[in-house]
């Protein structure tokens, strides 16, 4: 009698979601994370030493923490593209908690803000910085205290920290020093601090990551395993926006934000000298998590193998060319974004267009032919 | 003839029982009112009022203030007790009631383009019948019955008509894409997956909307009928995201059943039937106006457009219900006139991502913010702009095609037709399953 029963197998292109979610937690999310944290903890150490030091004396301890910030800062732009879950925005996506403007905000800045509380001695603890604006804490403002060690500020020239003699009266002394010093210590331990909040939200048992990864089961907060895959998706629209038209478009001059003929002070990492760097991990992020591994010749499921299962493996092929194209025109950039703006703009532009030949089927076919929307920013009904 | 006229004049004006109209008031009030509170607390009046900075306009409407949006929550409130009035009182306070319904629903879906939903067409349709309708005696005249009858058949037809076509018949599309995408649904998951589903969905929809008017008003096929509706209305409701639509439609359902079926719970009709009026020719003339509106002005788009899914010309107000699974990437061109100098505006530098979204493969929005980015551009440097789109469409799975021609400036378009501005639509070069459904 029972063996008369039909068995309703589970369909392989549900399998094939449920097994990419997985994949793309254990092998791109969770190490992506677990690297993030370490480096951050490296770079609080460092800074830890280098603010422990007297200032003349900690040329060595300095360095160590600039190049503990820039291992930090690359693996970050990785992270940057999770944004789901703890460090997506609650408004955005499902369980986003906001963490990452926490820890890095741009393109969101406001330095002068953090010269003005120098001026002010604000003296932070991690208290304060819990409750501070992103813009006067995080990688961002580390960028600023580790590599500008001038007597310079962020501030115009009629702000009134300049107007009033007060920033020139504390350039004067060693009280700038020590105070740019005590700042980025706290700002190295609340990075280290809120970022091991977001992996451990991600990877605890039971956390963000399990649930992602059974998306669509009883209970789940997504009624779909597609829908889980919508979170991915909304993290791997930064590529589009971030990438293209901020990291990209703005210092090429190819955005309203830029009404000059190209705007270098748009780029990213002004001081690190990052920017094309940052770019190449963006792109290789993206590609681990279209393809649910950082190894280019792993079989592991990721949405390509979703869209091969659509008999969509042309689209697959031109979108992996394409992402290829970008990081090998990327990694062979020979100058960061600020000086290719000045130097070679074509250049720059060109690496736009590599950037825009991929992110366009990313917003046509690709989202067409697996449905996917970004959650929440599809509220409202549909008919 | 004219004694058939008449004849029939006479037959819409006698009067059948009210019961039924009653409750399908009554619910009909709920569920509006359920669907404005449902906006509030979901917390979309967020994205859909207050987040955008910049609002699409109809341009039939571009007469009509925006919505300050300080009032959204008030015309909410408002609007809820509106519907609740306008199901459950009679006489003046109804007709009162439904104004405000109406007046608050219209404002609030006017607000902006890419709110646009079919359902509330059709609700504020069918809001607007019972408003005006004599529906307030024990008996309805049976004018009034067929003319709610009629909207909602209108309805299922429409949607059906826009069906027939190559893409939801013979490539099951978008259904496809869309049972693909819910496959890990308990229970339906494996149904939707199995190959031939979306072609034998595609068609029981086609087939169902073409006919269920037909079978619901038919005594002896009723019944099988209403299972539909509920199979039907229950499957859409299951998978896709389309608010109280289900919900509507199967209340509509009841308009077609035996006008005293709620008799069996309220108990027998003891008042009197109100005075059975003939029906005024200026009535008449009225209704037929409006029949033959609600009939024909659906179909606008086989005159005006080449291919109604891609230049979406007549696409709104026709029942062109979840015909298309459709994406682009815009991006603008706007120049300096006689320059070189060109910037890149990404529509998401004005629109929410929901806006940008929607307006991304409807042309005629495409338009509409061009022609706001080239107003706001020539402003910013005093000299006047041309604006260009690069807008890359995925219609139905296929391949990105570009919707607009790359050379037409944006500024030098007049008028609401904009199939110059065009490019062909992909759809007439070849087949999709060539492109997609290998």
């Amino acid at each position: 009698m029972l063996a008369a029963c039909p068995v309703v197998k589970p369909d392989p292109g549900a399998v094939l979601q449920r097994n990419a979610l997985k994949t793309f937690d254990l092998e791109v999310a969770r190490p992506t994370l677990e690297q993030a944290v370490a480096a951050l903890t490296a770079l609080r150490e460092a800074v830890q030493g280098w603010a422990a030091t007297p200032d003349g004396q900690d040329a060595a301890q300095l360095a160590t923490a600039r190049a503990r910030f820039e291992a930090a800062f690359l693996v970050w732009q990785r992270a940057e593209l999770l944004q789901l879950g703890p460090l997506g925005a609650a408004t955005r996506v499902t369980a986003g908690e906001g963490l990452r403007d926490e820890i890095y905000s741009w393109p969101t800045t406001n330095l002068c803000r953090v010269d003005a509380a120098l001026v002010a001695n604000t003296a932070p603890d991690d208290a304060w910085f819990e409750t501070a604006l992103a813009t006067s804490k995080g990688l961002v403002v580390l960028e600023e205290l580790l590599f500008n060690q001038t007597a310079s500020n962020s501030c115009p020239a009629n702000a009134t920290i300049n107007t009033d003699g007060s920033w020139a009266a504390l350039a004067a002394t060693r009280a700038l020093a020590e105070r740019r010093k005590a700042w980025a210590l706290g700002a190295a331990r609340h990075v280290e601090r809120t970022a091991g909040r977001a992996r451990d939200a991600w990877i605890v048992e039971g956390g963000f990551g399990d649930k992602l990864a059974e998306a669509g089961s009883l209970g789940s907060a997504w009624r779909t395993p597609k829908d889980g895959l919508d979170d991915v998706y909304a993290g791997l629209f930064y590529v589009d926006r971030a990438v293209k038209d901020f990291k990209l478009g703005g210092p090429a001059g190819l955005t309203m934000a830029c009404l000059a003929p190209s705007c270098p002070e748009l780029a990213e990492s002004p001081r690190a000298g990052l920017s094309t760097k940052a770019l190449v991990e963006n792109l290789v992020m993206t590609r681990a998590m279209l393809t649910g591994s950082f190894d280019p010749s792993s079989s592991a499921t990721g949405f390509d193998d979703l869209l091969e299962e659509r008999g969509a493996g042309a689209l697959e092929s031109d979108m992996l060319a394409a992402l290829d194209a970008a990081i090998g025109a990327t990694r062979a950039a020979p100058r960061t974004v600020q000086d290719a703006a000045t130097a070679d703009l074509n250049g720059l532009r060109a690496l736009h267009a590599s950037v825009k030949a991929f992110s366009d089927l990313f917003k046509s076919q690709f989202v067409t032919t697996l449905s996917l929307k970004v959650p929440k920013e599809g509220a409202g009904d549909n008919d | 003839m004219r004694a058939r006229l008449a004849h029939l004049l006479r037959r819409l004006s006698e009067h059948e029982d009210g019961a039924s109209l009653r409750v399908y008031r009554a619910l009909f009030g709920l569920l509006l009112a359920g669907a404005l509170v449902r906006l509030h607390l979901t917390g979309w009046t967020a994205p859909l009022f207050f987040e955008p900075s910049f609002r699409f306009e109809y341009e039939a409407f571009a007469f009509i203030p925006a919505m300050p949006k300080g009032l959204v929550p008030w015309s909410l409130a408002v609007g809820a007790v509106g519907a609740l009035t306008l199901g459950l009182a009679r006489g003046a306070t109804r007709r009162l009631g439904g104004l405000v319904f109406l007046a608050c629903f219209a404002w609030l879906k006017l607000y902006d383009v890419t709110n646009y939903l079919n359902h509330d067409y059709l609700a504020f349709l069918l809001g607007a019948l019972l408003t005006i309708l004599p529906l307030d005696g024990p008996t309805v005249p049976r004018w009034a019955w067929w003319l709610l009858r009629f909207q909602v058949g209108v309805v299922y037809v429409h949607a059906g008509l826009a069906k027939v076509n190559t893409d939801w018949l013979l490539h099951g599309q978008p259904l496809e894409t869309w049972f693909a995408a819910n496959r890990g649904l308990p229970v339906l998951g494996p149904l939707l997956a199995l190959p031939f589903a979306p072609l034998v969905g595609g068609w029981a929809a086609c087939l169902y909307d073409l006919t269920i008017p037909l079978w619901l008003s038919i005594n002896r096929t009723r019944r099988f009928a209403l299972a539909a509706v509920l199979v039907f209305h229950g499957a859409t409701y299951a998978l896709f995201d389309i608010g109280i639509f289900p919900f509507l439609m199967t209340l509509n359902a009841s308009l077609f059943l035996d006008p005293s079926w709620p008799r069996r719970f309220l108990g027998k009709l003891v008042e009197s039937p109100g005075q059975q009026r003939p029906l005024s020719p200026a009535l008449a003339g009225a209704l037929v106006v409006f029949v033959a509106f609600q009939a024909f002005f659906p179909l606008r788009s086989h005159a005006i457009s080449d291919d109604v899914l891609w230049d979406e010309q007549g696409m709104r107000w026709s029942w062109k219900v979840m015909l298309r699974e459709k994406n682009g990437a815009v991006s603008y061109r706007v120049r300096v006139k006689g320059e070189a100098r060109e910037w890149q505006v990404d529509p998401l530098d004005v629109l929410t991502p929901r806006q940008a979204n929607e307006m991304s493969g409807q042309p005629d929005l495409i338009v509409q913010l061009g022609r706001h980015l080239g107003r706001d551009m020539a402003a910013k440097l005093g000299r006047p702009v041309e604006v260009f789109v690069d807008a890359r469409v995925s219609l139905n799975r296929r391949p990105p095609a570009p919707l607009f021609r790359p050379d037409v400036d944006l500024l030098s378009l007049e008028g609401s037709d904009l199939r110059p501005a065009l490019l062909p639509s992909p759809r007439g070069r070849g087949p999709v399953d060539q492109v997609a459904v290998r």
